[in-house]
């Protein structure tokens, strides 16, 4: 009944110096779900969002529900027909945020692709966030960079791992 | 005399590392603990699914989700989970849910399934699939109530029926202490539709 271990690591760039972004390119159409495990923070003064480039489409295809606690309070929100697709929130100067991000069924063409990303940014909030890219194109590239053309810290990490289904 | 075991006892974990291969005509050792079992994509709209038979040799389950429900007027639509064909009243749940607006909390004693508030899935309206991604722990461990935790979310670019997507936890209890052989998918608001996928993970402890 079973096909074997699964959880593959793809890729992984730790980065030797500040970058204002990250790219994984020519990705294995290989798995069925892609999950990105982010380790990172980003220069400047003020808390950043995370962002995704699928495909290096920056049209206003993207749209996204988040859900978000600050340790007093909860809000929740929503945007369509964005080209900022978030995966996270907050990405900060001092601190360091870890985002798991899940990429489903990346490699059909007949659906649009869907996100589904946690985001934990010590002392500051838990966020979750839904996102949609309204394209049935296989995922090839995924580029991340911190809003507002920060930069990722020296020392930041991220994994992509595929995961196959039997 | 031929080769009926191999152990790694008595390797350094640096030499074991060097050698790992070293037996010609075999595959490298990849040890791994996540494991596929089964996968089922949907040809055709039905109303429930089932992972039958599941094999008790994990220590937890992770199911991951694709899926669509047939639903007019909304995007989103809600999830079903029961465990071993028991539809008595013996669940119960708490959700934590963002829709958009201001997010909410609830909770339910008693219900028929652990129901995953109400984005699961995607709708045929909204056009999109949702993820869930959904964590068994110990489901085979015969001493304890079982515990389901489930991360789910939804987005279809704006709202329909006056409601947008839709992203949040859900923790459920089955009070039952049998290992579980069987996990049911369904939704209250309609049918699970075609190309939805179904994945079950077997996680070794």
């Amino acid at each position: 009944m079973t096909a074997g271990a699964t959880y593959t690591p793809i890729a992984t760039q730790t980065l030797g110096s500040a970058a204002a972004s990250v790219t994984f390119s020519s990705i294995s159409q290989s798995y069925t779900d892609l999950v990105l495990v982010l380790n990172a923070g980003c220069s400047g003064s003020t808390e950043q969002d995370t962002y995704v480039v699928i495909n290096g489409d920056t049209g206003s295809n993207y749209s996204q529900t988040y859900f978000a606690g600050d340790g007093t309070s909860a809000s929740s929100g929503r945007a369509a027909n964005v080209s900022d697709a978030t995966i996270g929130y907050p990405i900060r100067p001092t601190l360091i945020t870890t985002i798991i991000c899940n990429f489903s069924n990346y490699s059909n063409s007949t659906t649009y692709k869907t996100w589904l990303s946690k985001d934990a940014s010590a002392d500051s909030l838990v966020f979750v966030v839904a996102g949609l890219w309204r394209n049935t194109n296989a995922i090839t590239s995924l580029l991340f960079k911190p809003s507002n053309s920060r930069n990722f810290l020296t020392g930041s990490t991220f994994t992509l791992y595929g995961i196959l289904a039997a | 005399m031929g080769i009926t075991k191999m152990s790694k006892v008595g390797f350094t974990s640096a030499s074991y590392l060097k050698s790992d291969s070293f037996l010609v005509g075999n595959a490298a050792f990849s040890p791994s603990s996540y494991e596929s079992i089964t996968t089922t994509t949907l040809g055709s709209s039905t109303s429930s699914f089932t992972f039958s038979s599941i094999p008790a040799t994990y220590t937890h389950l992770q199911i991951r989700c694709f899926a669509q429900v047939v639903r007019n007027t909304f995007g989103i639509a809600s999830g079903n989970i029961q465990f071993n064909s028991d539809t008595g009243s013996n669940y119960s749940i708490h959700n934590v849910t963002g829709i958009g607006g201001t997010p909410y909390a609830s909770g339910s004693a008693n219900t028929t399934s652990v129901v995953t508030a109400d984005g699961m899935y995607g709708t045929t309206t909204g056009g999109t699939f949702g993820i869930s991604i959904i964590d068994i722990l110990d489901y085979a461990n015969t001493s304890k109530y079982k515990t389901v935790r489930t991360f789910a979310g939804t987005d279809f670019n704006g709202t329909l029926g006056g409601y947008g997507g839709f992203v949040g936890l859900t923790s459920g209890n089955w009070r039952n202490t049998n290992a579980i052989t069987s996990i049911t998918f369904s939704s209250s608001d309609g049918n699970l539709n075609t190309y939805s996928s179904f994945a079950l993970y077997g996680i070794k402890g």
